[in-house]
C-alpha cells in the first residue's frame, strides 16, 4: 500500500519525487497505517450505522478539501477549454463511452423495476460488501480512487518553475 | 440466471474484452485515457469526484 501511496504523492507533483528527510518519511508511514487502520475498522461497520455514515461523509469532505487544497493553481486546462473539447474526446473514446452508457442505462432501469430479477449493480456489489472483508476491500479501492481523483494529473510546481512538463491549454486559477 | 443477471455478465464482459483490447492495441485509448481527461480541468475533476463521492455514499451507507 505505500508503494500506492508513494505514486499518488508522485502523481501530485506530476513526477516521482524522491523523499528527502526521515521526517517526510515517517509522516508517510504514519498515513499509510492510518489509512490502513481506516480501511479495516470500515470493514467492521454495518452499511447503516452511524459511524459509517459519519466515516463516509468525513472521507468525502476530506478528499474534497485536499481536492481545493492540492490542486490550487496546478490544474492543466481551464474549465471553458476542458468543455469544449469533450465532444471530442467523446468521440476518440467511443466505445468506453458506450460501455459507460450502457452501464449507467442499465442500472438506471434495474433500480427503476424494483425487480429481484433485475438487480442493480449496487446490489450485485453489495453481496460483497455483505461481508466483513469485501466491504474493507471495496472501501480500500474506493479510498485509492478518491485520492487519485484527488491528487492525480495536476501541473507539477517542479515542472511549472523550470517551464518544463507536459504542453498545457490556458491554467486555470484557484478553484473550480 | 435471471436475465438481469444475464444483462450485467454481457455487459462486464464487454469492459473486459475492450479493457484487453486496448491494452493489446496501441492506439486505442484505454480506461485510463478516459479518467485522465476528466481530470484535465477543475470542471472535469469536480464531476469525476461527484460520481465517486455518490458511489461511495451508496454503496457503503445505503441499501444497495
Amino acid at each position: 500500500m505505500q508503494s500506492v501511496v508513494s505514486r499518488l504523492t508522485s502523481m501530485a507533483g506530476g513526477r516521482r519525487r524522491p523523499t528527502t528527510t526521515p521526517i517526510a518519511r515517517l509522516a508517510r508511514a504514519v498515513g499509510v497505517v492510518a489509512l490502513a487502520a481506516l480501511v479495516a475498522w470500515e470493514g467492521s461497520l454495518g452499511r447503516y450505522s452511524a459511524a459509517s455514515h459519519a466515516s463516509v461523509l468525513a472521507v468525502i469532505v476530506s478528499v474534497v478539501l485536499l481536492a481545493l487544497v492540492a490542486g490550487r493553481s496546478r490544474q492543466r486546462a481551464s474549465s471553458r477549454t476542458w468543455a469544449g473539447g469533450i465532444v471530442r474526446m467523446l468521440r476518440e473514446a467511443a466505445v468506453w463511452s458506450v460501455l459507460i452508457a450502457a452501464t449507467v442505462s442499465w442500472d438506471l432501469a434495474s433500480f427503476v423495476a424494483q425487480s429481484h430479477s433485475l438487480p442493480t449493480l449496487s446490489r450485485i456489489l453489495g453481496a460483497v460488501t455483505d461481508h466483513d472483508w469485501g466491504r474493507a476491500l471495496v472501501f480500500a479501492a474506493w479510498l485509492v480512487l478518491g485520492l487519485y481523483l484527488t491528487l492525480g494529473e495536476r501541473r507539477g510546481p517542479v515542472a511549472r518553475a523550470a517551464g518544463e512538463g507536459p504542453p498545457r491549454e490556458r491554467p486555470s486559477t484557484g478553484g473550480p | 440466471m435471471t436475465v438481469g443477471a444475464a444483462v450485467w455478465a454481457g455487459i462486464g464482459a464487454a469492459w473486459l474484452v475492450w479493457l484487453v483490447a486496448s491494452r493489446l492495441v496501441r492506439p486505442l485509448p484505454g480506461i485510463d485515457a478516459v479518467v485522465k481527461a476528466f481530470l484535465g480541468s477543475w470542471l472535469g475533476r469536480v464531476l469525476a469526484l461527484a460520481a465517486w463521492a455518490e458511489a461511495g455514499w451508496h454503496l457503503f451507507g445505503q441499501r444497495p
